[in-house]
């Protein structure tokens, strides 16, 4: 049964969140800053997965955010406002992607990782903690991770993902299972070396 | 393997779905001025488009106040040159027309024409009062021009009619006119035409025409009168004119374009202004209203521009144009503190009615928050460009036209700037800000005023008009304080009728 103080406060919360977007709407600086203020961390955290720093993230963030509030009077209250500002940090991450389509370094071939021991995702989590985790998709070449965060993340099919990242549907499948292989190998050193940590500590 | 590879999947789906990082403060100021740089370039581009349709209408204004006054030289008394020409053919028609003839004696007085007699009258026929249904009556004070009467045969033949003012002179379709003298023994002297302003106007006239008339009195007479009735109209119709000759040198053909009554005018405009606030406190726990009141007041204020008037009818016009509304107002001298601005900066607050506007001297680079620094004089400087429409009642007295009007204007934020002088110590700065946090780009305002033109030309005339404009919504938002502008404003401006 849900708590109805908790119902209440979503309430509110959806009321001040409307508020702020019709200030917003109107130009209010003030406004601006505090739905940023509010939205700011959790889309970060979407854009660090689509790029390969923090300060590719940032940039990433900074024009997303512009288009947020640019766009702001498009949006018409039918769905959640926090989705709709996180479809427009992925289109600005693949807009940045695409922007540097010529810059990215050439895949290499991927190995084949049949040998890799199966791992309980929790001691994964356990040993390696989140920001390991995000360095190493931050690692996975930029088509990869591209493939791979619309995939998991966005929940995109294949065809929708070629669509937005100019490529075959084949190619889409086949960088995820790439990346899908590269982050297996990643995540098993990873797990080697911090055993090894522990083992020596 | 594949089970693996799956579980990967679910791995960073589970530890990075909803992961969150704080930005660095760098990253709300790169977003901030981008913001800014794209409000400043969306402005620069509407304004430009406002100076662009400013300039239009300013050329617009210039040229046709040139075409008018260039066309008022031109249409100034001409006396006819071909005049003998043209009581020859005069003479020769009205000859050949029969003799029957209605008398009109007109007092001298303009308020009453009276019809002594019809002489050997054949009653005009319902049909030929379809045809030939109006005299046009002129008459004239020295120089003076006074509007136009119209009367009808049938009023004629029925003895008497008011005589009655009217600014409007109905001509019906092509036709000549002619007028006559009267002899001594008080009766016609077809051979003694005075002017056939038929041969002058028949190739201006159509049978839509609205037409004003052509025909001076005689200054020496006071109020002298001159009846002309249609050539086809088998009675010619007489005045007292005297003496004849004198009114023959003054007859004066006005083009027919010239002497229509013009629907536009453009004003031009300067209005010093007196400007009062209303407000309103959003934030009931700290009013502040009492404060601004006290520590604001006017420098000058001031409003030009162009209006454009267009006059349905007789009495009843809209008007609209472009104005520019500029208020100056001094802040009285006081402390203010640092605190963190929107941008997480932390600088100098500086409250006024409008709203908070944030400083930093160069000599106070880093403050803390609460520290602070005195304000010696502050200025505020508020600029609009409005846009008004108002409906207008005139009533017309001799030369002078009275009016009153009613509207609103549409409000927008040209500039809004404050200045204030901030010292230290011995130190001492003026800091310059266009950044009003809580002032809204537009706001509307009602209009009422009324007022009075001087026509002391015949297409110009003097306007002075007080009007009272009053806010119809905030000039601001989001701030403790909600202001309201009220002002009253002494319009002086040139009217030229196009």
């Amino acid at each position: 049964m849900n708590d109805p103080t908790i119902c209440v406060n979503q309430i509110e919360f959806l009321e001040q969140t409307k508020n702020l977007i019709h200030a917003c709407v109107n130009g209010d600086r003030h406004s601006q800053s505090k739905l940023y203020e509010h939205f700011a961390p959790k889309m970060l955290g979407v854009c660090m997965r689509y790029s390969k720093c923090r300060e590719e993230a940032e940039d990433i963030l900074q024009d997303g955010f512009v288009q947020v509030f640019k766009s702001l009077h498009t949006f018409k209250f039918a769905g959640s406002f926090e989705g709709w500002v996180r479809r427009i940090m992925v289109y600005t991450a693949i807009a940045n992607y695409r922007s540097k389509l010529n810059m990215h370094a050439v895949i290499k071939n991927v190995e084949d990782f049949s040998a890799i021991e199966v791992m309980d995702n929790s001691d994964v989590l356990s040993q390696l903690g989140k920001k390991e985790l995000l360095k190493i998709v931050q690692a996975l070449p930029p088509m990869y991770r591209m493939v791979f965060n619309l995939y998991v993340f966005e929940g995109l099919k294949h065809r929708e993902i070629a669509k937005q990242l100019g490529v075959s549907e084949g190619t889409s499948k086949s960088n995820f299972h790439d990346a899908k292989v590269i982050l297996k190998k990643a995540v098993t050193n990873s797990m080697k070396i911090a055993n090894q940590i522990s083992s020596n500590g | 393997m594949d089970k693996n590879l799956h579980d990967i999947e679910n791995l960073f789906r589970t530890a990075l779905e909803d992961n969150e990082e704080s930005p660095s403060q760098n990253s709300w100021d790169g977003i901030e001025k981008r913001l800014d740089k794209d409000n400043i370039v969306s402005i620069k581009k509407k304004y430009n488009l406002l100076k662009k349709v400013a300039f239009l209408l300013m050329v617009l204004l210039a040229g046709l106040s040139m075409y008018v006054l260039m066309n008022h030289d031109k249409n100034s008394v001409e006396p006819s040159n071909n005049f003998s020409e043209i009581n020859k053919e005069s003479k020769a028609r009205v000859d050949s027309l029969k003799q029957e003839s209605v008398t009109i004696n007109l007092q001298k007085h303009v308020d009453s024409l009276t019809i002594n007699s019809v002489k050997k009258s054949k009653p005009l026929s319902e049909s030929s009062n379809e045809n030939f249904d109006k005299v046009i009556v002129r008459s004239e004070e020295k120089d003076s021009k006074k509007p136009l009467n119209v009367v009808t045969t049938k009023d004629i033949l029925n003895s008497k009619i008011n005589y009655t003012k009217s600014n409007e002179t109905l001509l019906p379709a092509a036709s000549k006119f002619t007028i006559k003298k009267k002899n001594k023994s008080n009766e016609i002297n077809s051979n003694d035409v005075v002017a056939s302003s038929g041969i002058q106007f028949e190739n201006n006239l159509s049978a839509s025409d609205t037409l004003s008339l052509i025909v001076f009195g005689n200054t020496k007479i006071n109020k002298s009168q001159i009846i002309i009735g249609r050539e086809r109209l088998p009675n010619m119709v007489l005045s007292e004119i005297n003496p004849l000759m004198q009114i023959e040198k003054r007859i004066i053909q006005k083009p027919l374009k010239s002497v229509q009554q013009s629907r536009f005018a453009v004003t031009v405009f300067y209005s010093p202004d007196i400007t009062f606030y209303h407000y309103e406190n959003n934030d009931h726990a700290n009013s502040r209203n009492h404060d601004f009141k006290k520590s604001e007041s006017e420098s000058y204020s001031f409003t030009l521009g162009s209006l454009i008037e267009y006059t349905n009818g007789k009495h009843w016009g809209l008007q609209s144009g472009v104005t520019l509304t500029t208020s100056n107002f001094e802040l009285e001298s006081k402390i203010i503190y640092a605190q963190r601005d929107n941008s997480g900066g932390i600088k100098y607050k500086l409250a006024t009615s409008l709203g908070d506007a944030f400083v930093k001297p160069s000599f106070s680079n880093n403050p803390h928050v609460g520290d602070s620094i005195l304000s010696t004089s502050t200025f505020r400087t508020l600029q609009y460009l409005g846009i008004p429409l108002s409906l207008k009642y005139n009533l017309y007295k001799g030369k002078f036209t009275l009016n009153a009007l009613g509207g609103v204007s549409a409000n927008f934020l040209t500039r809004g700037r404050i200045t204030t002088e901030l010292k230290s110590g011995n130190e001492k700065e003026r800091e310059t800000t266009d950044k009003v946090h809580g002032l809204k780009q537009f706001y509307f305002s009602g209009l009422a005023g009324v007022g009075v033109d001087y026509n002391f030309y015949k297409k110009l005339s003097l306007s002075f008009s007080p009007t009272l404009r009053f806010a119809l919504n905030a000039m601001n938002s989001n701030v403790s304080v909600n202001s309201f502008p009220n002002s009253v404003g002494f319009l002086t401006g040139l009217k030229v009728k196009l």
